[in-house]
Protein backbone atom coordinates (compact mmCIF):
# COMPACT_ATOMS: atom_id res chain seq x y z
CA UNK A 1 0.00 0.00 0.00
CA UNK A 2 1.21 3.49 -0.65
CA UNK A 3 1.28 5.49 1.52
CA UNK A 4 1.31 8.21 -0.87
CA UNK A 5 -1.97 7.90 -2.14
CA UNK A 6 -3.88 7.10 0.54
CA UNK A 7 -2.37 10.59 1.94
CA UNK A 8 -4.24 12.08 -1.70
CA UNK A 9 -7.66 10.30 -1.24
CA UNK A 10 -7.55 11.35 2.60
CA UNK A 11 -7.23 15.07 1.49
CA UNK A 12 -9.65 14.81 -1.20
CA UNK A 13 -11.73 13.18 1.00
CA UNK A 14 -11.55 16.29 3.05
CA UNK A 15 -11.71 19.01 -0.18
CA UNK A 16 -15.39 17.65 -0.22
CA UNK A 17 -17.69 19.83 1.97
CA UNK A 18 -20.04 17.59 2.72
CA UNK A 19 -17.69 15.61 5.17
CA UNK A 20 -17.49 18.59 6.57
CA UNK A 21 -20.71 19.19 6.55
CA UNK A 22 -21.20 15.56 8.54
CA UNK A 23 -18.61 16.35 10.73
CA UNK A 24 -20.02 19.40 12.08
CA UNK A 25 -23.32 17.59 11.89
CA UNK A 26 -22.68 15.04 14.53
CA UNK A 27 -23.35 17.90 17.53
CA UNK A 28 -27.19 18.10 16.42
CA UNK A 29 -27.55 14.85 15.85
CA UNK A 30 -26.15 14.16 19.15
CA UNK A 31 -28.23 16.94 20.75
CA UNK A 32 -31.32 15.55 18.90
CA UNK A 33 -30.93 12.02 20.52
CA UNK A 34 -30.52 13.43 23.77
CA UNK A 35 -33.61 15.16 23.37
CA UNK A 36 -35.84 12.36 22.19
CA UNK A 37 -34.00 10.00 25.04
CA UNK A 38 -35.12 12.38 27.53
CA UNK A 39 -39.03 12.32 26.42
CA UNK A 40 -38.39 8.89 26.45
CA UNK A 41 -37.37 8.48 29.77
CA UNK A 42 -40.75 9.87 30.98
CA UNK A 43 -42.72 7.28 29.89
CA UNK A 44 -40.62 4.24 30.97
CA UNK A 45 -39.52 2.98 34.53
CA UNK A 46 -36.50 3.56 35.57
CA UNK A 47 -35.46 0.11 36.13
CA UNK A 48 -35.87 -0.94 32.62
CA UNK A 49 -32.80 -1.20 30.32
CA UNK A 50 -34.18 0.90 28.05
CA UNK A 51 -33.68 3.70 30.38
CA UNK A 52 -31.07 6.47 29.42
CA UNK A 53 -28.12 7.27 31.92
CA UNK A 54 -25.60 8.91 31.61
CA UNK A 55 -23.34 6.27 31.50
CA UNK A 56 -25.46 4.60 28.90
CA UNK A 57 -26.58 7.15 26.83
CA UNK A 58 -23.15 6.67 24.25
CA UNK A 59 -24.45 3.29 23.40
CA UNK A 60 -28.02 4.43 23.20
CA UNK A 61 -27.55 7.15 21.13
CA UNK A 62 -25.53 4.75 18.76
CA UNK A 63 -28.22 2.11 18.52
CA UNK A 64 -30.35 5.23 17.55
CA UNK A 65 -28.37 6.58 14.81
CA UNK A 66 -26.12 3.82 13.41
CA UNK A 67 -28.44 2.38 11.27
CA UNK A 68 -29.94 5.26 9.42
CA UNK A 69 -27.26 8.00 10.02
CA UNK A 70 -23.91 6.25 10.03
CA UNK A 71 -24.73 3.71 7.26
CA UNK A 72 -25.87 6.87 4.52
CA UNK A 73 -23.07 8.61 5.49
CA UNK A 74 -20.99 5.41 4.50
CA UNK A 75 -22.69 5.55 1.27
CA UNK A 76 -22.36 9.03 0.37
CA UNK A 77 -18.86 9.26 1.40
CA UNK A 78 -18.11 5.60 -1.07
CA UNK A 79 -20.48 7.37 -3.52
CA UNK A 80 -18.76 10.49 -3.60
CA UNK A 81 -15.30 8.56 -4.29
CA UNK A 82 -16.16 6.64 -6.71
CA UNK A 83 -19.09 7.71 -8.77
CA UNK A 84 -18.86 11.20 -8.51
CA UNK A 85 -15.01 11.21 -9.27
CA UNK A 86 -15.77 8.53 -12.14
CA UNK A 87 -18.68 10.72 -13.93
CA UNK A 88 -16.82 14.13 -13.39
CA UNK A 89 -13.86 13.03 -14.92
CA UNK A 90 -11.60 13.62 -11.88
CA UNK A 91 -10.81 10.09 -10.80
CA UNK A 92 -8.40 10.34 -14.52
CA UNK A 93 -6.44 12.52 -12.71
CA UNK A 94 -5.12 10.17 -9.89
CA UNK A 95 -5.04 7.83 -13.36
CA UNK A 96 -2.36 9.15 -15.12
CA UNK A 97 -0.45 8.47 -12.25
CA UNK A 98 1.80 5.23 -12.11
CA UNK A 99 -0.17 3.16 -9.44
CA UNK A 100 -2.68 0.07 -10.38
CA UNK A 101 -6.32 0.41 -10.69
CA UNK A 102 -6.49 -2.01 -7.47
CA UNK A 103 -4.11 0.37 -5.48
CA UNK A 104 -6.44 3.20 -5.90
CA UNK A 105 -9.15 1.58 -4.68
CA UNK A 106 -7.53 -0.05 -1.49
CA UNK A 107 -6.52 3.58 -1.29
CA UNK A 108 -10.02 5.05 -1.55
CA UNK A 109 -11.27 2.64 0.83
CA UNK A 110 -8.77 2.99 3.31
CA UNK A 111 -9.23 6.51 3.73
CA UNK A 112 -13.58 6.01 4.25
CA UNK A 113 -12.51 3.90 6.68
CA UNK A 114 -10.34 6.52 8.21
CA UNK A 115 -13.04 8.87 8.04
CA UNK A 116 -15.55 6.73 9.28
CA UNK A 117 -13.22 5.96 12.75
CA UNK A 118 -13.16 9.57 12.88
CA UNK A 119 -16.40 10.08 13.24
CA UNK A 120 -17.36 7.07 15.30
CA UNK A 121 -14.56 8.73 17.79
CA UNK A 122 -16.30 12.16 17.37
CA UNK A 123 -19.71 10.62 18.01
CA UNK A 124 -18.94 8.58 20.89
CA UNK A 125 -16.33 11.62 22.82
CA UNK A 126 -19.50 13.90 22.21
CA UNK A 127 -22.43 11.40 23.21
CA UNK A 128 -20.01 11.02 26.46
CA UNK A 129 -20.27 14.83 26.98
CA UNK A 130 -23.46 15.02 26.33
CA UNK A 131 -24.73 12.27 28.68
CA UNK A 132 -22.83 13.64 31.84
CA UNK A 133 -24.39 17.37 30.75
CA UNK A 134 -28.09 15.79 29.99
CA UNK A 135 -28.47 12.67 31.88
CA UNK A 136 -28.38 11.77 35.60
CA UNK A 137 -25.81 9.23 36.78
CA UNK A 138 -26.58 5.99 38.15
CA UNK A 139 -24.47 2.73 39.50
CA UNK A 140 -25.13 0.39 38.15
CA UNK A 141 -27.54 0.14 35.51
CA UNK A 142 -29.32 -2.31 33.66
CA UNK A 143 -28.37 -3.22 29.84
CA UNK A 144 -29.63 -5.51 27.11
CA UNK A 145 -29.61 -9.54 27.27
CA UNK A 146 -28.09 -9.02 30.98
CA UNK A 147 -29.20 -10.84 33.82
CA UNK A 148 -27.21 -8.65 36.14
CA UNK A 149 -26.98 -4.66 36.31
CA UNK A 150 -23.37 -3.65 35.22
CA UNK A 151 -21.32 -1.19 37.17
CA UNK A 152 -19.79 2.26 35.59
CA UNK A 153 -16.63 1.09 34.99
CA UNK A 154 -18.06 -2.16 33.40
CA UNK A 155 -19.83 0.24 31.42
CA UNK A 156 -16.67 1.94 29.89
CA UNK A 157 -15.42 -1.57 28.19
CA UNK A 158 -19.10 -2.54 27.07
CA UNK A 159 -19.32 1.10 25.24
CA UNK A 160 -15.95 0.44 23.56
CA UNK A 161 -16.80 -2.96 22.40
CA UNK A 162 -19.92 -1.81 20.97
CA UNK A 163 -18.79 1.29 19.02
CA UNK A 164 -15.83 -1.43 17.82
CA UNK A 165 -18.67 -4.04 16.59
CA UNK A 166 -20.90 -0.99 15.11
CA UNK A 167 -17.59 -0.02 13.50
CA UNK A 168 -17.18 -3.35 11.78
CA UNK A 169 -20.84 -3.25 10.83
CA UNK A 170 -20.49 0.07 8.62
CA UNK A 171 -17.57 -1.31 7.39
CA UNK A 172 -19.46 -4.75 6.20
CA UNK A 173 -21.84 -3.07 4.95
CA UNK A 174 -19.87 -0.19 3.28
CA UNK A 175 -18.32 -2.88 1.11
CA UNK A 176 -21.16 -3.58 -0.45
CA UNK A 177 -21.95 0.44 -0.83
CA UNK A 178 -18.77 0.14 -2.00
CA UNK A 179 -19.87 -2.31 -4.77
CA UNK A 180 -22.79 -0.16 -5.63
CA UNK A 181 -20.60 2.84 -6.16
CA UNK A 182 -18.27 1.28 -8.52
CA UNK A 183 -20.75 -1.07 -10.69
CA UNK A 184 -23.20 2.39 -11.16
CA UNK A 185 -22.94 4.44 -13.77
CA UNK A 186 -24.08 7.45 -12.04
CA UNK A 187 -24.49 9.03 -8.50
CA UNK A 188 -28.55 8.76 -8.32
CA UNK A 189 -27.76 5.27 -9.02
CA UNK A 190 -25.05 4.15 -6.78
CA UNK A 191 -27.40 5.72 -3.85
CA UNK A 192 -30.78 4.29 -5.25
CA UNK A 193 -29.27 0.94 -5.54
CA UNK A 194 -27.34 1.30 -1.58
CA UNK A 195 -30.54 2.53 -0.13
CA UNK A 196 -32.18 -0.15 -1.78
CA UNK A 197 -29.97 -2.84 -0.16
CA UNK A 198 -30.52 -1.24 3.15
CA UNK A 199 -34.34 -0.86 2.72
CA UNK A 200 -34.36 -5.09 1.32
CA UNK A 201 -32.40 -5.56 4.61
CA UNK A 202 -34.53 -3.81 7.27
CA UNK A 203 -37.22 -6.03 5.47
CA UNK A 204 -35.63 -9.56 5.31
CA UNK A 205 -36.02 -10.45 9.36
CA UNK A 206 -39.63 -9.56 9.09
CA UNK A 207 -40.04 -11.34 6.01
CA UNK A 208 -38.00 -14.37 7.24
CA UNK A 209 -39.40 -14.47 10.51
CA UNK A 210 -42.87 -14.19 8.97
CA UNK A 211 -42.48 -17.22 6.64
CA UNK A 212 -41.00 -19.26 9.70
CA UNK A 213 -43.92 -18.50 11.39
CA UNK A 214 -46.84 -19.16 8.77
CA UNK A 215 -45.04 -21.79 7.08
CA UNK A 216 -43.80 -23.77 9.98
CA UNK A 217 -40.62 -24.23 8.99
CA UNK A 218 -39.15 -24.09 11.91
CA UNK A 219 -35.70 -22.92 10.80
CA UNK A 220 -33.18 -21.12 13.51
CA UNK A 221 -34.03 -17.65 14.51
CA UNK A 222 -30.20 -17.32 13.78
CA UNK A 223 -30.77 -17.09 10.08
CA UNK A 224 -32.33 -13.33 10.68
CA UNK A 225 -28.84 -12.10 10.93
CA UNK A 226 -28.05 -12.70 7.57
CA UNK A 227 -29.41 -8.95 7.53
CA UNK A 228 -26.73 -6.71 8.19
CA UNK A 229 -29.07 -3.97 9.64
CA UNK A 230 -30.69 -6.73 11.88
CA UNK A 231 -27.22 -7.26 13.10
CA UNK A 232 -26.60 -3.69 13.85
CA UNK A 233 -30.15 -3.66 15.34
CA UNK A 234 -30.27 -6.02 17.57
CA UNK A 235 -27.33 -8.36 16.89
CA UNK A 236 -24.73 -6.23 18.78
CA UNK A 237 -26.63 -6.20 22.06
CA UNK A 238 -26.96 -9.96 21.64
CA UNK A 239 -23.38 -10.61 21.08
CA UNK A 240 -22.53 -8.68 23.83
CA UNK A 241 -25.11 -9.62 26.06
CA UNK A 242 -24.33 -11.86 29.59
CA UNK A 243 -27.98 -13.74 29.79
CA UNK A 244 -28.71 -17.22 30.40
CA UNK A 245 -31.77 -16.67 27.61
CA UNK A 246 -29.23 -15.53 24.70
CA UNK A 247 -26.76 -17.21 23.43
CA UNK A 248 -24.23 -14.87 22.79
CA UNK A 249 -21.73 -17.07 21.17
CA UNK A 250 -24.19 -18.42 18.08
CA UNK A 251 -25.02 -15.12 17.67
CA UNK A 252 -21.53 -14.18 17.64
CA UNK A 253 -20.44 -16.63 15.34
CA UNK A 254 -22.98 -15.99 12.98
CA UNK A 255 -22.43 -12.10 12.81
CA UNK A 256 -18.35 -12.82 12.33
CA UNK A 257 -19.69 -15.22 9.28
CA UNK A 258 -21.87 -12.80 7.55
CA UNK A 259 -20.32 -9.73 7.79
CA UNK A 260 -17.01 -11.83 6.66
CA UNK A 261 -19.02 -13.21 4.12
CA UNK A 262 -20.30 -9.56 3.06
CA UNK A 263 -16.96 -8.21 2.88
CA UNK A 264 -15.09 -11.02 0.87
CA UNK A 265 -17.61 -10.99 -1.83
CA UNK A 266 -18.81 -7.18 -2.16
CA UNK A 267 -15.10 -6.05 -1.06
CA UNK A 268 -13.35 -8.44 -3.38
CA UNK A 269 -16.06 -8.53 -6.14
CA UNK A 270 -15.87 -4.33 -6.24
CA UNK A 271 -11.63 -4.99 -6.76
CA UNK A 272 -11.99 -6.73 -9.14
CA UNK A 273 -14.55 -5.05 -11.25
CA UNK A 274 -12.84 -1.90 -10.77
CA UNK A 275 -9.42 -3.24 -11.75
CA UNK A 276 -11.19 -5.33 -14.69
CA UNK A 277 -13.27 -2.30 -16.17
CA UNK A 278 -11.69 0.35 -18.86
CA UNK A 279 -14.31 3.04 -18.13
CA UNK A 280 -12.23 4.70 -15.95
CA UNK A 281 -10.16 7.28 -18.54
CA UNK B 1 -45.61 23.05 -25.14
CA UNK B 2 -46.15 19.45 -26.07
CA UNK B 3 -43.02 19.42 -28.01
CA UNK B 4 -40.92 19.89 -24.94
CA UNK B 5 -42.75 17.41 -22.73
CA UNK B 6 -42.21 15.32 -25.24
CA UNK B 7 -38.47 15.57 -25.77
CA UNK B 8 -38.17 16.05 -21.91
CA UNK B 9 -40.33 12.77 -21.69
CA UNK B 10 -38.10 10.70 -24.29
CA UNK B 11 -35.10 11.69 -22.36
CA UNK B 12 -36.37 11.02 -18.80
CA UNK B 13 -36.85 6.91 -20.89
CA UNK B 14 -33.34 7.20 -22.21
CA UNK B 15 -31.95 7.16 -19.00
CA UNK B 16 -31.69 3.29 -18.53
CA UNK B 17 -32.85 3.91 -14.92
CA UNK B 18 -36.23 4.84 -15.58
CA UNK B 19 -37.06 1.40 -17.13
CA UNK B 20 -34.79 -0.65 -14.52
CA UNK B 21 -36.86 1.29 -11.86
CA UNK B 22 -39.77 0.38 -13.29
CA UNK B 23 -38.97 -3.02 -13.87
CA UNK B 24 -37.59 -3.58 -10.45
CA UNK B 25 -40.58 -1.74 -8.63
CA UNK B 26 -42.80 -4.42 -10.69
CA UNK B 27 -41.10 -7.27 -8.76
CA UNK B 28 -40.55 -5.53 -5.66
CA UNK B 29 -44.70 -4.87 -5.67
CA UNK B 30 -44.80 -8.48 -6.97
CA UNK B 31 -42.99 -9.77 -3.89
CA UNK B 32 -44.81 -7.75 -1.51
CA UNK B 33 -48.18 -9.45 -2.84
CA UNK B 34 -46.27 -12.52 -2.41
CA UNK B 35 -45.34 -11.58 1.27
CA UNK B 36 -49.03 -9.84 2.31
CA UNK B 37 -50.94 -13.14 1.23
CA UNK B 38 -48.71 -15.12 3.18
CA UNK B 39 -49.42 -13.10 6.33
CA UNK B 40 -53.10 -13.26 5.94
CA UNK B 41 -53.55 -9.74 8.12
CA UNK B 42 -52.79 -6.41 7.28
CA UNK B 43 -51.22 -3.95 10.13
CA UNK B 44 -52.42 -0.33 9.62
CA UNK B 45 -49.49 0.31 12.83
CA UNK B 46 -48.37 -1.66 15.52
CA UNK B 47 -51.68 -1.64 16.77
CA UNK B 48 -54.43 -1.95 14.33
CA UNK B 49 -54.97 -5.06 12.32
CA UNK B 50 -57.50 -6.02 9.55
CA UNK B 51 -57.91 -9.85 7.77
CA UNK B 52 -56.63 -9.36 4.49
CA UNK B 53 -59.55 -9.61 1.80
CA UNK B 54 -59.95 -8.76 -1.92
CA UNK B 55 -61.20 -5.42 -1.23
CA UNK B 56 -58.48 -3.93 1.27
CA UNK B 57 -55.56 -5.65 -0.28
CA UNK B 58 -54.46 -2.79 -2.31
CA UNK B 59 -54.58 -0.52 0.25
CA UNK B 60 -51.88 -2.63 2.22
CA UNK B 61 -49.81 -3.29 -0.71
CA UNK B 62 -49.47 0.17 -1.38
CA UNK B 63 -48.25 0.76 2.53
CA UNK B 64 -45.22 -1.73 1.74
CA UNK B 65 -44.02 -0.62 -1.33
CA UNK B 66 -44.43 3.21 -0.37
CA UNK B 67 -41.09 3.22 1.24
CA UNK B 68 -39.46 2.24 -1.84
CA UNK B 69 -41.69 5.33 -3.82
CA UNK B 70 -40.54 7.70 -1.43
CA UNK B 71 -37.45 7.04 -0.51
CA UNK B 72 -35.72 5.78 -3.86
CA UNK B 73 -37.93 5.71 -6.62
CA UNK B 74 -39.42 9.12 -6.05
CA UNK B 75 -36.06 11.14 -5.65
CA UNK B 76 -33.90 8.96 -7.95
CA UNK B 77 -36.16 10.00 -11.24
CA UNK B 78 -36.74 13.38 -9.90
CA UNK B 79 -32.77 14.22 -8.92
CA UNK B 80 -31.84 13.35 -12.10
CA UNK B 81 -34.69 15.06 -14.61
CA UNK B 82 -34.09 18.21 -12.49
CA UNK B 83 -30.63 18.36 -10.98
CA UNK B 84 -28.71 15.97 -13.29
CA UNK B 85 -29.49 17.30 -16.60
CA UNK B 86 -28.55 20.82 -15.04
CA UNK B 87 -25.41 19.68 -13.76
CA UNK B 88 -23.99 17.50 -16.21
CA UNK B 89 -24.65 20.23 -19.06
CA UNK B 90 -26.95 17.75 -20.56
CA UNK B 91 -29.79 20.98 -20.15
CA UNK B 92 -27.60 22.90 -22.55
CA UNK B 93 -28.33 20.69 -25.89
CA UNK B 94 -32.10 21.66 -25.08
CA UNK B 95 -31.65 25.48 -24.03
CA UNK B 96 -29.84 26.08 -27.77
CA UNK B 97 -33.17 26.26 -29.17
CA UNK B 98 -35.36 29.38 -27.74
CA UNK B 99 -37.34 27.56 -25.27
CA UNK B 100 -39.32 29.50 -22.23
CA UNK B 101 -37.47 28.39 -18.95
CA UNK B 102 -41.09 28.34 -17.47
CA UNK B 103 -42.17 26.55 -20.07
CA UNK B 104 -39.49 23.87 -19.05
CA UNK B 105 -39.40 23.88 -15.57
CA UNK B 106 -43.41 22.93 -16.27
CA UNK B 107 -43.23 19.83 -18.85
CA UNK B 108 -40.58 18.31 -16.22
CA UNK B 109 -42.79 18.92 -13.54
CA UNK B 110 -45.87 17.27 -15.58
CA UNK B 111 -43.61 14.52 -17.17
CA UNK B 112 -42.39 13.20 -13.46
CA UNK B 113 -45.85 13.58 -12.07
CA UNK B 114 -46.84 11.51 -14.64
CA UNK B 115 -43.93 9.08 -14.46
CA UNK B 116 -45.24 8.71 -10.69
CA UNK B 117 -48.94 8.72 -11.62
CA UNK B 118 -47.43 5.52 -13.83
CA UNK B 119 -45.80 4.30 -10.69
CA UNK B 120 -48.77 4.90 -8.93
CA UNK B 121 -51.66 3.17 -11.16
CA UNK B 122 -49.38 -0.05 -11.64
CA UNK B 123 -49.37 -0.37 -8.26
CA UNK B 124 -53.36 0.04 -8.04
CA UNK B 125 -53.61 -1.79 -10.91
CA UNK B 126 -51.37 -4.80 -9.63
CA UNK B 127 -53.15 -4.90 -6.14
CA UNK B 128 -56.41 -4.88 -7.00
CA UNK B 129 -55.98 -7.47 -9.66
CA UNK B 130 -53.85 -9.67 -7.34
CA UNK B 131 -56.62 -9.21 -4.48
CA UNK B 132 -59.47 -10.17 -6.94
CA UNK B 133 -57.46 -13.54 -7.74
CA UNK B 134 -55.65 -14.92 -5.12
CA UNK B 135 -57.38 -13.52 -1.59
CA UNK B 136 -61.11 -14.46 -0.45
CA UNK B 137 -64.03 -12.04 -0.73
CA UNK B 138 -65.42 -10.55 2.00
CA UNK B 139 -69.14 -8.80 2.04
CA UNK B 140 -67.91 -5.71 4.60
CA UNK B 141 -64.89 -4.47 5.12
CA UNK B 142 -63.96 -2.26 8.08
CA UNK B 143 -60.27 0.05 7.66
CA UNK B 144 -59.12 1.71 10.02
CA UNK B 145 -61.68 3.12 11.96
CA UNK B 146 -63.98 -0.25 13.29
CA UNK B 147 -67.25 2.10 12.76
CA UNK B 148 -67.34 2.28 9.31
CA UNK B 149 -68.22 -0.85 7.49
CA UNK B 150 -67.76 -0.94 3.53
CA UNK B 151 -69.27 -2.42 1.11
CA UNK B 152 -67.43 -3.96 -2.02
CA UNK B 153 -68.01 -1.03 -4.10
CA UNK B 154 -67.37 1.48 -1.05
CA UNK B 155 -64.12 -0.56 -0.43
CA UNK B 156 -62.84 -0.13 -4.09
CA UNK B 157 -63.72 3.70 -3.78
CA UNK B 158 -61.93 4.00 -0.53
CA UNK B 159 -58.68 2.40 -1.73
CA UNK B 160 -58.80 4.54 -4.96
CA UNK B 161 -59.01 7.83 -2.51
CA UNK B 162 -56.46 6.56 -0.33
CA UNK B 163 -54.44 5.76 -3.39
CA UNK B 164 -55.32 9.56 -4.38
CA UNK B 165 -54.14 11.14 -1.71
CA UNK B 166 -50.74 9.21 -1.74
CA UNK B 167 -50.28 10.76 -5.18
CA UNK B 168 -51.11 14.17 -3.61
CA UNK B 169 -48.11 13.46 -1.50
CA UNK B 170 -46.18 12.53 -4.09
CA UNK B 171 -46.98 15.63 -5.89
CA UNK B 172 -45.72 17.52 -3.13
CA UNK B 173 -42.80 15.57 -2.82
CA UNK B 174 -41.85 16.25 -6.31
CA UNK B 175 -42.41 20.15 -5.68
CA UNK B 176 -40.17 20.22 -2.70
CA UNK B 177 -37.16 17.85 -4.37
CA UNK B 178 -37.60 19.84 -7.03
CA UNK B 179 -36.73 23.17 -5.25
CA UNK B 180 -34.10 20.81 -3.51
CA UNK B 181 -32.61 20.26 -6.61
CA UNK B 182 -32.73 23.67 -7.92
CA UNK B 183 -30.37 25.13 -4.55
CA UNK B 184 -28.14 22.58 -4.40
CA UNK B 185 -24.81 21.97 -6.96
CA UNK B 186 -25.46 17.75 -7.01
CA UNK B 187 -27.11 14.96 -6.94
CA UNK B 188 -25.80 13.33 -3.98
CA UNK B 189 -26.47 16.04 -2.29
CA UNK B 190 -29.90 16.95 -3.53
CA UNK B 191 -30.54 12.79 -2.68
CA UNK B 192 -29.31 13.17 0.82
CA UNK B 193 -30.76 16.48 1.09
CA UNK B 194 -34.36 15.36 0.28
CA UNK B 195 -34.00 12.42 3.09
CA UNK B 196 -33.31 14.47 5.98
CA UNK B 197 -36.11 16.98 4.89
CA UNK B 198 -38.41 14.20 5.16
CA UNK B 199 -37.01 12.96 8.23
CA UNK B 200 -36.39 16.49 9.75
CA UNK B 201 -39.88 17.42 8.95
CA UNK B 202 -40.57 15.08 11.65
CA UNK B 203 -38.86 16.94 14.23
CA UNK B 204 -40.22 20.43 13.25
CA UNK B 205 -43.95 19.26 13.05
CA UNK B 206 -45.94 16.41 13.36
CA UNK B 207 -48.09 18.08 10.74
CA UNK B 208 -45.51 17.94 7.79
CA UNK B 209 -45.17 14.08 8.81
CA UNK B 210 -46.54 13.23 5.94
CA UNK B 211 -43.56 13.87 3.99
CA UNK B 212 -41.96 10.33 5.56
CA UNK B 213 -45.01 8.64 6.77
CA UNK B 214 -47.44 8.71 3.66
CA UNK B 215 -49.31 6.11 4.48
CA UNK B 216 -49.85 6.43 7.76
CA UNK B 217 -51.00 9.86 7.27
CA UNK B 218 -53.49 8.53 4.24
CA UNK B 219 -54.86 5.58 6.65
CA UNK B 220 -55.65 8.19 9.51
CA UNK B 221 -57.27 11.00 7.67
CA UNK B 222 -59.40 8.89 5.68
CA UNK B 223 -60.71 6.90 9.12
CA UNK B 224 -61.18 10.50 10.40
CA UNK B 225 -58.85 10.06 12.96
CA UNK B 226 -56.31 12.64 11.64
CA UNK B 227 -55.92 15.42 14.30
CA UNK B 228 -53.82 17.55 12.05
CA UNK B 229 -54.25 19.87 8.89
CA UNK B 230 -53.48 17.66 5.94
CA UNK B 231 -54.67 20.15 2.82
CA UNK B 232 -53.15 22.53 3.88
CA UNK B 233 -49.22 21.99 5.13
CA UNK B 234 -49.64 19.50 1.79
CA UNK B 235 -50.29 22.52 -0.56
CA UNK B 236 -48.17 24.92 0.96
CA UNK B 237 -45.24 22.21 -0.34
CA UNK B 238 -46.76 21.79 -3.48
CA UNK B 239 -47.58 25.27 -4.23
CA UNK B 240 -44.79 26.94 -2.41
CA UNK B 241 -42.01 24.62 -3.85
CA UNK B 242 -43.69 25.15 -7.30
CA UNK B 243 -43.53 28.53 -7.53
CA UNK B 244 -40.11 29.27 -5.86
CA UNK B 245 -38.63 26.98 -8.19
CA UNK B 246 -40.15 28.69 -10.95
CA UNK B 247 -38.69 32.14 -10.08
CA UNK B 248 -35.51 30.55 -9.49
CA UNK B 249 -35.27 28.67 -12.51
CA UNK B 250 -36.05 31.79 -14.72
CA UNK B 251 -34.03 34.12 -12.87
CA UNK B 252 -30.61 31.36 -14.01
CA UNK B 253 -27.55 32.11 -16.25
CA UNK B 254 -28.71 28.58 -17.78
CA UNK B 255 -26.25 28.33 -20.77
CA UNK B 256 -23.37 29.52 -19.14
Amino acid sequence: MNSGLFLSEWERMWKRKITWLFLFAMPAVVAATAKYYAGHNRVIPPASAEYTWAGNFPVMALIEQLIVVFNVMSLILLTLSVTEEYRSGQIRMVMLRSFTAGQLLRAKWLAHTAVMMLYFTVYLLLSAAAGLLFFETHDPMQLFYHDHPVSLKGMIGYTLMYYGLAFLTVLAIGSVFMAAAVISRTTTGAVGLGLGFLLCSLGFPLVYQLANRVGGLGLPAVVKYLSLTEIQYSGIAVMLGQAQAVSSGAASLAALLVGLGYAVIFGVGSLLVFSKSDRWM
Amino acid sequence: MFAMMLSDWERMWKRKKTLFSMLIFVVIVGLDCLFLSMQKLGAFDNVSTAPLVSENFALFLLKEVSFFLVLIIGPMLIIDSMNGEYTSGQLRMVLIRPVSFAQLFLAKWMNLAAMLLLFTLVTFAIGEAFGYAFLPGADTVVFLNPEQQYGPAGAFFYCFQSYGLFYLILLAQLSLTGLICTLLPGVVLSYLWWIATAVGALYVSDSFGFLLMGMDTVFKWTAGMYHHPFYLPLLICLGMGFAVTMGIWQRRGWTK
